[in-house]
Formats: structure tokens, C-alpha cells, sequence
């Protein structure tokens, strides 16, 4: 054939790409609570829209526009969307949204994803928990490669064995850090403690069991809760499968310095907590957790607490053993521990205040990017539990600053609702400010080392990754902060944060895998086969924020698509805390 | 498709008295929020995120088929012109490691539909899942590239059957009648009202066209084209999918419409299309038999139907075929005998290709001349229309004009690649007429035209219509032809019984259509080249489209929210296999997806069979 180019093509192309046209509706994939906030948004490049929009009863034949409201433009950090609000419906069912465009002819209309009105989040807590089973490292019958690693694994230190079968693989790899996988447990945990099921708190203390099988292997014969485990910075990671015979070359290194203190809290508190919640259905474990917190408590107490993280969940620690066991010395290691961590409060005439420091120098304020929400969820239940046996005004002060002039501020900055990971940044790591404080919605790409984070980086190392963990920590930060002060209003912003992980994001991407309509490709880690499946429920880290703090999806990157247990357990006690208050009306 | 929820929305509005409305910033206020940031509702006529580069980071998505490839078939991938875009690779997902088994370059394309990078990975052969990656610049200075990776997709033999199987379903779920699959079976059994007052009778069988549950040729017939082409293809099916019964299910119906005098009926329509609370559609009662003949193509269409299943199931069931070729026969012998075309006397492209096919296959079906000479002189005057640039005009002169027309938009639309089709199949089954050097010649003038044209943009489309004279709206142009990818914004549509109305429909039918064309030009003309590209349009409907979404339900990946109709209870179920219309086009002929727009986002068989007619063979290609 003789081909000859007519030319075409070179005439009306358009600048860039990046002006895909898009009509886009973002909601809660999942859906939304009975009496909880309902708000999504829509965004339109091309057309104009109405501003009228209706809520579609998906179940019932006839007159099925069941809501109308209208639409608000809404100008903010992650550009111009049109919010809704349709929070004052309050019927169960199946629905979605419609919107005008004036450009459509005949009045014609887009619509949203299907989604439901529900009394609970029954849906993504269940696949949560069965994530955790696929998750099973060990002899389990579910783990998706079950049975494995039954050899781990060979102490780093001295070459010695040490038993650490079981627990649970904590992401796209096979290690199982002790500190992050510990997260899943007091995840579990606190859908557990809120939940009236019977039948879903056996379930979670199956999974429980099989978790802690590991984690109470992790505590020195001193007291003290292991570092990492198998994970860490062990000179070879063992990210990989084992031929589960012990002794031979591809037994796994496992770290076993202490912890930091607070991670020896969180090992405290999750054991008095799992001996409260399942008090009366199985003594003689509930009996070995209980003894396991009292031990480890022994020996942290002799050191020093000193960061965010070490003092939120030190007075967590402290206020579970108090609980479990009445005895004083507890509850004042509690109270001490929640001042000091009160005090790291901004409280002055600065335009941006409330926030908390890393520490006491007040330099800098903590990175939230994986488990360090548990420091501010752990002071919060602690004024929970003891606001009924002292004065916890000023703690309550402390919270409400935090959520009025902190988290409420940031997220009427942009039409998501979403709030920082990070105020006070450093000057490297580049970002927004708002009133002279710098603040950043998404992990900067230059990360410093910072004392207390839950993720290894090596001064000078790139380390960034979604935001998650960090929307669903604040979440439950904010429903205790609701039930504490009596204010819906933080209750709704909660719902936002969950809202965003399950599809309402500029990306319109549900991060929780085998929920919602689109997840984007899973992080492959390359160092195993088989690999890791996609397991319904997992949660992936996120969207994650480029030089400028602009949202930014790398699908298939671990920085956006790793699934992670702080992620998962968070998430689904996010969406347990919203389910519980629900219910309750 | 003209959708009853259009003035069903309109209504409900006025009528149903509605809640207060709760605005934005009540809604802000209760959360505390100062709403400084809010705008009150009459600002909502400007578009929102217009200034993309200050709110707005990165999607970065290589766009690769979500099903994939046979071994042998054109592979490609297309990404945005991202900064650090030079190279692709591909990584097996089930193999251990990170390393590429394939590494290829990334080259510029057309720039149609904005600045995208292609990579061709056609060579690599090996079975297996994979994924591509394109390395992008690290948004942190010094560091390595950063992956951008693709969904996974499979390269094997057999990588289409499992979607054969779900576009066979939609037919299935979608019988009318009392059939086996029926989603709300039996439905339609009772008597249908005739428009000529005759003798009302049931009249079965078929399939809804679309969330409605219309059954006009217009609609419905080119399915079984979709079914045949599966069951040529891939024999190997037959008994598994149970085609033989499905295209029965289906002719049977256009069977029982076909009148004395030997044309098939328009079909079965709506009373009243837009009256919804008049008429229950699944009550019989609520349609008539409308028994003018159908519009000339569709007489085509019919003849060359009944010629294939007659060859086809010659063997298998000889009464049946019999019964089809004959019914052939008596309708070619009505359409002999008709002047000019359904448009003026002059046949359109549409009608000259759809005739060429109706007489090969009533020729390769009897032997019979009179067949052959007829699809012959058809497909001379079809050489006729084409341009020096290597496209089909419609016909001599200027376009037609469509004032009001329900047929001639959906010819347009989705059928008019039956146009260069009928010149294919003189081409590939007349080989030893006088005239057949003039039409490969002429496919190969049409070739250089697709080659051109699917060169300026980076998903290898072709335009869907090609203006000879000025065009009424905006479209591209260069070097004195005016074309546009999508439909005008502005077409409209005569439904019967109503007036004109405003009408829209994805390009999915159409790109299906011209990919089949590809595919039998690529053997035609032994031009390989040519099933690459008939793979692009297959591509480019299961995901590689600026998108990144599959618009077959239950297929691939991110389907946009599917069309729900209002007006029918129970209503039509999200079908696996289902193929919804595809992107529409802006103003500018930009690709967009509207989300639960009937025009992009229903199912409708016209571009149910188009899509499984392609993916029928695709997967035998190469």
C-alpha cells in the first residue's frame, strides 16, 4: 500500500491532557448513616451545572426523588467543587444523587454511584476483620499461603531461635512489624469494646487470639515489648516465604530491642484492654493479657516519656490498667502522662492554634502518616473513662481547642473537609500556610527523620505515603471529641474523613479494596511469590500530596496503593465509632 | 433510545412538592465552619476546577486493554505526555522480581484529544498476566523515576472467551418473551395492537433494546449480526453458549414480522414513548406493531441475516435454514423492485454497503447470479462515493440534511461502517468478478485514509463523519476537511408518534464497526497493520480511553455509573456483558463521560453488537 499522510491531527489539540473533561460526582462510595452527615461533591470542568440536585429512592417504584437541595460552590485548597448536603434525610434504603447540567438538553441528568442509608457500617467492618484473616501468618487455615513462616524466626542480635509464629502479615509484604501489625489489635479491640454483637465479638476474639499469639511472644522475659519483631531493620528483612522447617537458611531475622515508650504503651494498653473487653470468656487468657500489660507497664514506667506519641498513649496505658485493676499508682501515671501531653497544646495568640507539638522543645508538630493518631485517640479515651471519677475540664478544654481551632479550621479550607497530617513543617518539606503556620494535607516528599514516627526513614531518605490512617485516626478523634463535648458538628466532620477514604476524593477512588466501585491497582511487592492477593477489605494508603500539597494518586506505587494495618484499623474504627453513635441516635 | 427520564425529571420537579432545601453553608455552619469559602447557588453557572494547575495533582494512568491481548494481536499503551515519560515496561505478575520481560519506547501521537505518549509492545508474545509500568519524574528532586503503574491484563489465546461469554449474556438476560433468561421473564406475551388495524396477536420473542423495552428493527435486528459473528468465529462456543438457540430466540421475532409482500415491519414500538404514566412497558398493551416497511438498510440487514444462519446452520438444522433463505429471498425479491433509497433517489453509502452485504450473502447462500450481480453493481456505486482522501461520502453531492428522521442518526451514529463492510465482503467472497480490482483498490485508497486518520489522535479512532460541506457546528478540520469523533451536540430525532427531540449516543457502536472493517480489510488486503488497529477500537472500549474505563458492565474496569430507567418497575438490572454507548462528544469534540446519561452510559444493541461482533473477531485474529 502506498500511504500517504493527509496531515491530520495538528489542529485542535488542546494544551494539555490534563483537562480530560470531566462531570463528576464524589460520594461515599459505601454510603452514609441514618442520622449522620451526608455530603459529597460534584465537579465540572466542561459544563455548567444547576443547582438543584435530588436524592433518587433506588427501592421504590413511582415518585422516587425523595430530597431536593442545592448545590454551593465551594473555593478552596484543592480548587472549586459544588458541595451538597443532604444530612436531614434519615431513611434507610438504597439511593443515589442526581445533578442538573445546563448544558444537557431536555433536563436530562447525571447521576451518582448507587450507595445506601444505613444504620451502620455493618459492610466495611466485617470485610475489615475478615482482611485480617487473610492477612494470618502462620498455621492458619485462612491466610492466604497458609501454612507459613511456621519457622520464624532467628533473633538478629545472637542468632538464637525465638518462637514468633503467628500474628499477621502487615501489608504488601510478609513482615509483620510489631509495631504497626500491634495497631490491628487495638483496632479490633475498639470495635470491639462499642459492639453489642455477641456474635462479632467472638469473631474479633478468634482474630484477637491469633494476632496476640504473636505479639505476646514479642514481650522479653524483662517486660519490655520488642522493637519490630520480624521487620525493622533486621540486616536482612525476610520478606519473603519460609520452607517452614526451622534451622535452615531462610529463617527470618527478627529485632528485638525495646520499644520506644510508646510503643510499650500501646502493648500495655491493648492487652488491659483486650483482659476488660473480654472479661468472663476465656479467664485463663484474659488472665495471661492482663499479666502481660502489668509487666510490661513495669517496665516503662522506669523510663522516660518524652514525645506526642510516648505521653498520648502512656496515659492510655496508664487508664486501662487503672480500669482492669483499680489500683491508683495507674491512674496517677495516667493523669501525669495526659497533662504533659496537654501541655504540648498551642495555646496562644498565634493566628493558627490548638495543634500539639512533637515534644516538649515545641519545635515542630507530629507527622500523623501511620499509628501516631493513637497517641490523641489514646487521650481522648482516657478522658473518657475518667471524666465520671475527677475534674477533666481542663483536658476537655485541651480537646475541644484542638477540634474548634485545630481540625475545624483546616478542613474549611478545602471542599473535602479533610485536615493536615502536619502543621509547623519544616522548611525543607515544602507546603501550604494559612495565617503565617505552615501545614501540609499529605506527607511532603522530604521528610526529616522525626522522633516517634512510625516509619523508618533514614535522614535524607524519601519517605511519603498516603494519608489514610491519619483522616480515619482524626475520625475517631473526633467522635470521642463528639460524645465528650456534645457537639454534633464533630461528629460530622468524622464523617468526612471516612468519607474521602471511600470514594469522595478528587480521584473518585475507594481505597478500601473490595468495597465501593473503584480501587485503583494494587502495589505489587516483587520480592515473593505467590503474591499477595487483593484482599476485600484491606485499606491502602492513600492519596498522597506532590512538591505543592496537591493530591496526587500513583496508582500501583506502594506511596499510594500498599494496603496497611494502621490504615485497616483505623478505618474500620472509624467506621465502628460513626456505626456506634448511630445507633444510638 | 429517547429516553422517557428526560421529561419525567422535567415533571417531577413541578409536581412533587419537595423539601426545604438544606444549602451547603447551613450544613458548614453546623459543623462550625465559617463558610467564607462558599458561594451561593447562582454562581454555579461557571464550570468548576478550570484552573487545573493550582488545585490539582497528577492522575497518572497508562491506559492498556483491561482484558488484553492474544499473543499475536497489536498491543499498545497510551499515557499522558507526562514530564520523565520516555519508556514502558512490563512486568509479569506472577513471575517473581520487578523485571521487565518487555522494555519499549514511548513516541509522540496525535495530538487530537491532547498530548499523549504511545508504546507499542505488539512483539512481545508470551502468555502470561501482566502490568505495565511507565517511569515518570519523582516529584522528589534526585530520586530514581517513580512507577506508574497499569491495571493488569492478561496476553493469551483465549483471553477474550470469558468476555464472549458475558456479551453473549446480555442477550440472554435481555430475551423478551417467555424465555428461559428473561430478567423479568414472561414478560410481552399478550396481544399487540397493529397500526393498520388488523388482527392484534402476540407477537414474541426478540430482545429489549436497551432499559427500554422497544423492538424495532431499527434497534434490535443488527444484533443477531453480533451473535452470527460469534458463532463464525468461534464454533468452538456453539454448544457452550447455546448460539444456535439465541439467534433463534431473535429471528424468530424479525421471522414474524416480515409481511406478505416480503419487507419486514418496523417493529414493535411504544404507544406513547414519553407518557410513562399512561402506559405500564411491561404490559403488552402498552405497544404496537407499527407495519410500514422498515427503512431500506434494515431490509439489507435482514436478507443478509437470514443468509447467514442459513449457511451457518445448514448442516446443524437444515429446516431452519431453509426457512431463513427463503425468507431472504422473498424480502430481496420486495427490495429488488423499490426505487431509490429510504432518503431521495439516490441510495446513501449506508444502503449501497448494507445492499452489497445482503446480496454476497444470499449469493455465497444459493449460488444463485442474480445475487452476486446485484451485490456487484451495489458495490460499484459505493467505489463511486469515495473521496480523493480515501472516505465514503454518504452520497453524490452534499450530506442530507437530518430535519427529522428517527432512522438516519442511528445509521450515522453507529451503523455507517456497514457502509465499508459491504465493500469488504464483495471484496473477500466475489473475488473472481471483473469488477474486484476496482474494489480493492478502492479498500486500499480507504486504508490510507484509516492510516491518516487514527494517526491524530493517541487512541487510534476514526472520525466518525467526515463533513463534505461546511459543517453546521464546531469541528476539527485541516487541509479543507472538516470532521468530528463524536456526534454533533445537536442532532435530533423523530420518535414515531412524537415530535423532534434532542438525541445523543456514544461512539462505542462505531468504533466497533470500523475495528471489524479493519479486521477483514487486515486479510483483504494482507496488511497486518490493519488488525492492529482493528484491536485499538476494541482497546479503546475496555479502557484505553482517556478515562481509563471499560464501558462493558462486568468487563475491565471503572465503568461509569450505568443508566437507570425511572419509569419501569421492576427496572432493568445492570447486565454483565452489557455495552453501554460510550463517550459522547463536547462542543469541541472532546470525549466525555457523563455518568448515567443514557446517551454514554445506557446499554442499547446497536453497540451491543457492534462491540460483540469485534470482540468475536479479535478473538481469532492474528
Amino acid at each position: 500500500l502506498a500511504l500517504q499522510s493527509t496531515g491530520w491531527g495538528a489542529a485542535g489539540a488542546k494544551d494539555s491532557s490534563d483537562a480530560v473533561c470531566r462531570v463528576n460526582i464524589h460520594t461515599n462510595q459505601v454510603g452514609y448513616l441514618t442520622h449522620g452527615g451526608k455530603k459529597f461533591l460534584v465537579e465540572s470542568n466542561i459544563h455548567s451545572l444547576k443547582p438543584d440536585f435530588y436524592l433518587r429512592d433506588l427501592d421504590v417504584v413511582g415518585d422516587r426523588r425523595v430530597f431536593h437541595g442545592e448545590l454551593e460552590a465551594f473555593e478552596g485548597d484543592f480548587g472549586r467543587y459544588y458541595v451538597g448536603d443532604f444530612s436531614q434525610f434519615t431513611e434507610t434504603g438504597n439511593y443515589a444523587l442526581d445533578i442538573c447540567r445546563d448544558a444537557m438538553p431536555s433536563n436530562d441528568f447525571l447521576s451518582s454511584y448507587p450507595f445506601t442509608i444505613s444504620e451502620d457500617y455493618r459492610d466495611v467492618v466485617h470485610k475489615g476483620i475478615d482482611c485480617f484473616a487473610v492477612q494470618r501468618c502462620g498455621p492458619s487455615t485462612t491466610g492466604y499461603h497458609a501454612p507459613c513462616h511456621l519457622d520464624d524466626g532467628v533473633r538478629a542480635d545472637n542468632g538464637q531461635f525465638i518462637d514468633l509464629v503467628g500474628g499477621w502479615h502487615d501489608a504488601c509484604d510478609l513482615l509483620k512489624w510489631s509495631n504497626a501489625t500491634l495497631s490491628g489489635l487495638i483496632g479490633l479491640l475498639g470495635v470491639a469494646e462499642k459492639s453489642q454483637d455477641a456474635q462479632l465479638k467472638a469473631r474479633i476474639f478468634e482474630e484477637v487470639k491469633w494476632g496476640n499469639l504473636y505479639f505476646l511472644k514479642l514481650q522479653d522475659p524483662e517486660g519490655y515489648y520488642y522493637s519490630y519483631g520480624i521487620g525493622g531493620d533486621a540486616p536482612e528483612e525476610g520478606n519473603h516465604w519460609t520452607d517452614n522447617v526451622r534451622g535452615t537458611a531462610d529463617d527470618r531475622k527478627a529485632v528485638t530491642r525495646p520499644g520506644d515508650p510508646g510503643l510499650q504503651h500501646m502493648f500495655v494498653a491493648a492487652q488491659a484492654q483486650l483482659a476488660m473487653v473480654y472479661a468472663g470468656w476465656d479467664a485463663p487468657y484474659v488472665q495471661g493479657a492482663r499479666g502481660a500489660a502489668i509487666r510490661c507497664f513495669e517496665w516503662v514506667r522506669k523510663r522516660e516519656s518524652r514525645t506526642y506519641f510516648d505521653l498520648g498513649t502512656g496515659a492510655s496505658a496508664g487508664v486501662r490498667l487503672y480500669q482492669l485493676t483499680g489500683e491508683k499508682a495507674y491512674l496517677d501515671y495516667a493523669v501525669a502522662l495526659a497533662d504533659r501531653f496537654a501541655g504540648l497544646q498551642e495555646t496562644g495568640a498565634g493566628a493558627l492554634k490548638g495543634y500539639l507539638y512533637a515534644n516538649e522543645k515545641r519545635v515542630a508538630s507530629p507527622q500523623h502518616v501511620g499509628i501516631e493518631t493513637l497517641a490523641l485517640i489514646g487521650f481522648c479515651e482516657s478522658v473518657s473513662a475518667l471524666r465520671s471519677k475527677m475534674n477533666v475540664d481542663r483536658w476537655l478544654k485541651a480537646l475541644a481547642l484542638y477540634c474548634d481551632d485545630y481540625l475545624l479550621t483546616m478542613a474549611a479550607l478545602n471542599a473535602f473537609g479533610i485536615v493536615p497530617c502536619q502543621v509547623k513543617l519544616d522548611a525543607r518539606q515544602g507546603g501550604r500556610s494559612y495565617r503565617g503556620t505552615t501545614y501540609r494535607y499529605f506527607m511532603s516528599t522530604k521528610n526529616p527523620w522525626q522522633e516517634g514516627s512510625s516509619t523508618s526513614v533514614d535522614p535524607g531518605e524519601s519517605m511519603y505515603q498516603g494519608n489514610n490512617s491519619n483522616l480515619a485516626g482524626t475520625g475517631i478523634v473526633l467522635c470521642y471529641a463528639a460524645r465528650l463535648l456534645g457537639a454534633e458538628k464533630y461528629r460530622r466532620l468524622a464523617q468526612r474523613m471516612l468519607d474521602w477514604i471511600l470514594g469522595a476524593n478528587p480521584f473518585d477512588v475507594c481505597m478500601m479494596n473490595g468495597i465501593g466501585y473503584k480501587n485503583p491497582p494494587l502495589y505489587i511487592a516483587p520480592e515473593f511469590l505467590p503474591r499477595l492477593p487483593t484482599i476485600p477489605g484491606s485499606v491502602m494508603n492513600g492519596i498522597v500530596g506532590d512538591e505543592e500539597d496537591r493530591p496526587d494518586l500513583q496508582p500501583g506505587t506502594w506511596h499510594s496503593c500498599e494496603i496497611w494495618t494502621p490504615h485497616l484499623a483505623q478505618a474500620i474504627w472509624l467506621a465502628n465509632e460513626l456505626s456506634y453513635d448511630n445507633r444510638r441516635g | 433510545v429517547g429516553k422517557a427520564s428526560r421529561r419525567e425529571f422535567a415533571r417531577l420537579g413541578a409536581i412533587v412538592g419537595f423539601g426545604t432545601a438544606l444549602g451547603s453553608a447551613e450544613g458548614l455552619r453546623a459543623v462550625g465552619i465559617a463558610a467564607t469559602n462558599t458561594a451561593p447557588a447562582s454562581e454555579l453557572a461557571k464550570p468548576s476546577s478550570q484552573d487545573e494547575s493550582s488545585s490539582r495533582g497528577r492522575l497518572i494512568a497508562p491506559l492498556i486493554n483491561h482484558v488484553g491481548y492474544r499473543p499475536g494481536a497489536g498491543k499498545f499503551i497510551v499515557i499522558e505526555d507526562l514530564p520523565g515519560a520516555e519508556s514502558f515496561e512490563l512486568v509479569r505478575v506472577h513471575k517473581k522480581g520487578m523485571s521487565p520481560v518487555f522494555v519499549g519506547k514511548l513516541a509522540s501521537t496525535g495530538k487530537d484529544f491532547g498530548p499523549y505518549l504511545l508504546g507499542d509492545f505488539s512483539s512481545f508474545r508470551e502468555p502470561g498476566i501482566y502490568r505495565a509500568n511507565v517511569p515518570v519524574s519523582n516529584p522528589v528532586a534526585g530520586e530514581d523515576k517513580l512507577p506508574a503503574w497499569s491495571y493488569d491484563f492478561g496476553i493469551g489465546e483465549r483471553v477474550w472467551d470469558d468476555s464472549l461469554h458475558k456479551l453473549v449474556n446480555y442477550y440472554r438476560v435481555q430475551a423478551c418473551g417467555a424465555s428461559r433468561h428473561g430478567y423479568n421473564s414472561p414478560c410481552h406475551t399478550g396481544k399487540i395492537e397493529r397500526d393498520d388495524h388488523g388482527e392484534a396477536v402476540p407477537i414474541t420473542g426478540g430482545w429489549h433494546s436497551a432499559h427500554d423495552h422497544l423492538r424495532d428493527l431499527s434497534e434490535i435486528l443488527h444484533g443477531v449480526f453480533g451473535l452470527l459473528a460469534v458463532a463464525t468465529a468461534r464454533p468452538d462456543l456453539e454448544e457452550e453458549l447455546g448460539l444456535f438457540d439465541e439467534i433463534r430466540w431473535g429471528n424468530d421475532y424479525f421471522l414474524s414480522l416480515q409481511s406478505p409482500p416480503g419487507y419486514v415491519c418496523f417493529g414493535v414500538y411504544a404507544k406513547h414513548y414519553y407518557d410513562y404514566e399512561r402506559w405500564d412497558w411491561w404490559d403488552s398493551a402498552s405497544y404496537i406493531l407499527i407495519t410500514k416497511p422498515a427503512t431500506l438498510i434494515f431490509q439489507h440487514n435482514f436478507i443478509a441475516i437470514q443468509a447467514m444462519i442459513a449457511m451457518l446452520y445448514q448442516q446443524t438444522h437444515p429446516e431452519y435454514a431453509a426457512r431463513c433463505r427463503e425468507a431472504g429471498r422473498r424480502c430481496f425479491e420486495w427490495v429488488r423492485k423499490q426505487p431509490g433509497g429510504a432518503w431521495g433517489a439516490e441510495k446513501l453509502s449506508y444502503e449501497l454497503g448494507t445492499g452489497v452485504l445482503a446480496g454476497v450473502e444470499m449469493f455465497r447462500a444459493t449460488g444463485e447470479v442474480q445475487y452476486r450481480k446485484f451485490a456487484a453493481a451495489l458495490a460499484n456505486q459505493l467505489v463511486a462515493l469515495q473521496q480523493p482522501a480515501g472516505f465514503l461520502a454518504e452520497r453524490q453531492g452534499s450530506d442530507v440534511e437530518i430535519a427529522a428522521d428517527y432512522d438516519l442518526p442511528v445509521v450515522r451514529a453507529v451503523y455507517a461502517p456497514l457502509a465499508q463492510l459491504g465493500l469488504c465482503a464483495a471484496a473477500r467472497w466475489l473475488a473472481d468478478d471483473p469488477d474486484w480490482p476496482r474494489w480493492k483498490a478502492s479498500l486500499a485508497r480507504f486504508a490510507s485514509f484509516l492510516k491518516s486518520a487514527s494517526e491524530a489522535n493517541a487512541f487510534g479512532l476514526i472520525p466518525y463523519r467526515v463533513y463534505r460541506d461546511q459543517p453546521p457546528v464546531k469541528t476539527r478540520s485541516l487541509h479543507g476537511l472538516h470532521y468530528r469523533y463524536f456526534l454533533e451536540p445537536d442532532v435530533k430525532t423523530t420518535i414515531p408518534f412524537w415530535k423532534p427531540d434532542s438525541w445523543n449516543t456514544g461512539n462505542d457502536g462505531q468504533a466497533a464497526g470500523h475495528g471489524v472493517v479493519m479486521s477483514w480489510m487486515a486479510e483483504i488486503l494482507g496488511e497486518p497493520w490493519l488488525a492492529k488497529l482493528a484491536q485499538r477500537q476494541l482497546d479503546w472500549i475496555t479502557g484505553a480511553n482517556p478515562f481509563n474505563a471499560s464501558m462493558i458492565l462486568g468487563v475491565g474496569r471503572n465503568q461509569p455509573v450505568s443508566y437507570r430507567s425511572l419509569e419501569i418497575f421492576p427496572d432493568v438490572p445492570d447486565i454483565d456483558g452489557a455495552v453501554l454507548q460510550g463517550p459522547i462528544g463536547t462542543a469541541a469534540d472532546e470525549p466525555l463521560i457523563v455518568s448515567n446519561y443514557w446517551a454514554t452510559a445506557e446499554f442499547w444493541m446497536p453497540h451491543q453488537a457492534a462491540v460483540t461482533w469485534l470482540a468475536a473477531e479479535i478473538s481469532i485474529s492474528a
